[in-house]
């Protein structure tokens, strides 16, 4: 095993928690079609070629090859210790701080920009207004009316 | 205690992602899904690397990833549904006008 027990669970927690929940909210509340899965295999079939081929070269150069930046024990302060977590934790708050504020900053200007983004004001609901209610002058909204007998409501109301 | 499999996982999934987007020419959601798929697979060689060398700085870039990856599905489903809004579709060939 390659010790990312804890990639492992924020991976699940993110992407299960948040993205998941994101794109089946955005698949129920969109009427699309998923019918046309027509491949354009035959015009893009060397492009995937090459596309594959020079992915799988690369992860194996990178497999096969020695570390570029010396990571012996001892030579720097980052070196697992066998604690990930407490590894990645003690970066995160230390070296790579700034990075996580930024981050953190990312996310909050997603959920800003999503909101701005959808947020639209409708015509035509029927919102309390409690303001207009309090300020509301009895003496003004009732009035007192003498109705002949016989004329009936119509010209008064 | 070899990294090589892990690394044909991430490999396997971040194809998957790119074949999704190639084969893909009309439906947004399934280019956004694609999208999310390749992060997935770049987030797991990060780790993977990571791991091999003995560097937990691939571990930081993976939470890096993670967040920029969820903070661009929100914006990109915000933007989504308003695309949907305007035109009632979500196909590619109808976002064919810049303004409007």
């Amino acid at each position: 095993m390659i010790g990312a027990d804890f990639a492992a669970m924020m991976l699940m927690v993110v992407y299960v928690g948040a993205v998941a929940v994101l794109f089946l909210f955005v698949v129920m509340m969109l009427d699309t079609d998923y019918g046309s899965f027509k491949t354009i295999l035959l015009d893009h079939t060397p492009m995937i070629i090459l596309l594959t081929a020079f992915f799988i070269t690369l992860m194996l150069a990178a497999y096969f090859s020695e570390p570029l930046f010396g990571l012996e024990a001892g030579d720097s302060a980052l070196v697992y210790s066998g604690d990930v977590i407490k590894d990645v934790g003690r970066i995160l708050y230390t070296d790579y701080f700034l990075h996580f504020q930024l981050s953190a900053l990312v996310l909050l200007l997603a959920m800003i920009g999503a909101i701005a983004l959808t947020l639209r004001v409708r015509g035509g609901v029927k919102k309390q207004d409690a303001i207009s209610q309090i300020q509301r002058d009895p003496y003004e909204s009732v009035k007192n009316v003498n109705i002949s007998s016989g004329s009936g409501l119509k010209d008064v109301l | 205690m070899t990294t090589l499999p892990f690394i044909i996982v991430s490999l396997l999934i971040f194809t998957i992602g790119i074949f999704g987007i190639l084969f893909n020419k009309k439906n947004l959601i399934v280019m956004l899904m694609s999208i999310e798929i390749i992060l997935l697979g770049t987030n797991m060689n990060f780790v993977v690397f990571s791991s091999m060398h003995g560097a937990p700085q691939g571990f930081i870039y993976s939470l890096l990833i993670l967040t920029v990856a969820a903070a661009e599905a929100a914006i990109a489903l915000a933007i989504l549904v308003l695309f949907y809004r305007n035109k009632r579709s979500v196909q590619v060939d109808r976002a064919s006008e810049l303004k409007g």
